[in-house]
Order: C-alpha cells, then structure tokens, then sequence
C-alpha cells in the first residue's frame, strides 16, 4: 500500500485539499492504521498549538506610540505637501523678485548689499536664458488686463506667495498637534 | 473615540490626528503584542516589537486598504516586522533570548499549573524554530491565513510556504516527541 505524504496529510488538515482528493484521503485514512497514527500524531500538535493562551500586556503601548509619533515631524503625506506648496510658494517668490527689482525705484530696493547681489545675478541669469524673459512678460499683463499698476502688482505677487506659505503651513499642522 | 469604527479611526489617523490612531493602538495593542511575544519569545523584546509595528503602520497607513479589517493587516505587519528582526539577530543572542523566557515564565505564579507548563513547553519548542518557519506557524495557526495569503504577506512562493510550515510542524513534532505531556 502506498501511504499518504506529508504534504497530502498536512493539507488535509488544513482543509486545502480539493473535495474529491479529501474523499480518497477520508478512503485512504480508513483503511491504514499507519497514516491514521501520522493523522493522529499531527492533530495532536495542533490542539497543542491551539493551547497557547494569550499573554497579558502589562504595559500601555499608547503613550509610547504617540511619543514616538510627536517626535518625529509631521506625518509623510503631509511633509510631502508642505514641502510641496512650500517649494511652489518660493518659485512665485522667485519669479516674483525680479519684477519688484525692475518696478521699484532705487530707493525702495532692499539695501542689504549681499541681497542686492543676489537678486542682480539672479535677474541676470533669467536675462542669459532667453527662453524665460520674465521682466517683459510679466510687466505687460498686469497693464493691459487690469490696469493695476504694475509695481503694486508685483507686490501683491510677494507678499501673496508668502502668505500662502505661512497660512498652508499652519493649516497642514493636525488639529491634535496644535491643541496637545 | 469608543464609538468611532477602525475605518474611520484610520480616516482621522490619515488626516494626521494622532489620537484617533492612539484608539487604534489601544484596541489592537495585546492582539500585535501577542503576535511579537509568540515569534521573539522575549516580553520586552516583544513590547519593543509592537511599538515598532504601530510605527511602520502609521508611516503606511495611506497602503491600507479600508475595505478590509485593520486587526488582520496590523497582525501581518508584526509578523513580517518580527521576521526581518529576528532574521538579523545570530544564533547565539536567540538561545539568549530563550534563557530569557524561561526565566520570565518561570516568575509566573501561572507556570506552576500543569497546562502552562504544557502551553511553556511548546512555546519554547517553536523558539526553537528558524525565524521563517516560526512565521509560517504564526500566520497559519494563530492568524488562521491561508497558504495563498500567506505567501502574499511573506511575498513568496506558496511552495515555499508549504515546504516551510510541513517542516516547521516536523521539527516542532519531533522536539516535542519526547514530552509525555502532549
């Protein structure tokens, strides 16, 4: 007689076995005492298995969690984001400093020399890349499509795009993180 | 938060409000624990464990697919979180791990009863186990997975999984032959 696997006795007990080869087990089964004592034996360890009670945790494991979670920054989708709108906010930023370099007389200028530098190489820059001619673009639209005047337009372009920073962040903040 | 259900515990976590996943942890925390407890063997190790779950699953909580139990998938992240752990640590600090144990059952008032004795003797018979086919036998036995759903949680053949866990059981018979108490 050719006994049952292993594998045909495991799967058995597994309920994985398709009806027709659980029946020619079930046949096989009744007619072996030998794969019947294997049957037994594997039965018998899982009713041990089954015995294991569940241990008691005698800790809180929330505190330490939502430690954990405080400590590190903002939750990833939420970094992603903020890093996101924050980036976007700069670029307007960006784009926008040019324009109240060009619009605003002298005298207006920020007078920190480092940033003066920064703001002519910047603007030189965009000037080298002809693809970009920000200066010429931007100074037509507010004139014909508004009649706001240009230099309180660029403006409005800044301080906006630093508003949107700051009030985006302070939105993206949890609700749980801002009343602890 | 007691009447809120898990999805919409999870909805709130994913909108960054951490207490609504302080629920979660609440609710769930014994049933992970116990999962880190079965595969390390080892209390602390196993509260250490746990804590590290909650924390991979609220970094993956946007994976999670709503329509499905949280306790399952929680269940599954400790196990594979415990798998790639103990697959890290060496032979020797597993033994070590096992004296641990015995001493921690050995304080339990509890241990003294015969049954316990018995649940002890198997327990320390699965520590015994290489840490992949202590998980197949967690994941079949104690989460009542399938060989199909096992192999998606371990990302593996299910070949593997049958070979892995017949074996598991054959060795965990074998060292347990010798104990007239099963």
């Amino acid at each position: 007689m050719i006994h049952l696997s292993d594998e045909s006795l495991n799967e058995y007990l597994d309920k994985a076995l398709a009806p027709a080869d659980c029946l020619e087990v079930d046949a096989h089964l009744a007619a072996c005492p030998a794969c019947e004592a294997r049957l037994a034996e594997l039965r018998s360890l899982f009713a041990g298995l089954d015995l294991l009670s569940e241990r008691t945790l005698e800790v809180d494991l929330v505190p330490r969690v939502l430690s954990r979670l405080s400590e590190s920054a903002l939750p990833r989708p939420v970094r992603w984001l903020t890093v996101a709108q924050a980036s976007a906010a700069i670029i307007v930023a960006v784009v926008a400093w040019p324009l109240v370099a060009a619009l605003l007389p002298v005298g207006m200028m920020p007078s920190l020399p480092s940033l003066n530098e920064s703001i002519a190489s910047l603007a030189l820059w965009f000037g080298t890349v002809g693809v970009f001619q920000l200066p010429t673009l931007s100074l037509n639209i507010p004139s014909f499509s508004l009649g706001i005047p240009s230099t309180t337009l660029a403006i409005a372009m800044l301080g906006m795009s630093f508003l949107w920073l700051l009030s985006n962040g302070l939105l993206l903040i949890p609700r749980s993180r801002r009343h602890p | 938060m007691d009447d809120f259900s898990d999805r919409d515990l999870i909805l709130r976590a994913r909108r960054g409000e951490t207490e609504a996943f302080g629920e979660l942890v609440r609710r769930t925390q014994t049933a992970v624990f116990n999962v880190c407890y079965r595969l390390t063997g080892e209390r602390r190790e196993a509260e250490d464990m746990a804590q590290e779950t909650f924390i991979r699953a609220y970094e993956r909580l946007g994976t999670f697919d709503l329509e499905r139990p949280f306790l399952p998938w929680i269940r599954r992240v400790a196990a594979n979180l415990c798998l790639n752990h103990l697959s890290d640590r060496t032979p020797e600090n597993a033994e070590l791990n096992e004296e641990h144990d015995k001493r921690d059952a050995g304080e339990s008032p509890s241990a003294l009863v015969e049954q316990h004795e018995l649940t002890w003797r198997i327990s320390a018979a699965l520590l015994t186990l290489p840490p992949r086919y202590r998980v197949v036998i967690e994941l079949r036995h104690f989460q009542d997975l399938s060989y199909d759903e096992i192999a998606r949680t371990l990302d593996c053949p299910m070949s593997d999984v049958k070979s892995d866990l017949f074996r598991a059981r054959k060795m965990l018979a074998e060292k347990l032959k010798d104990d007239p108490s099963l």
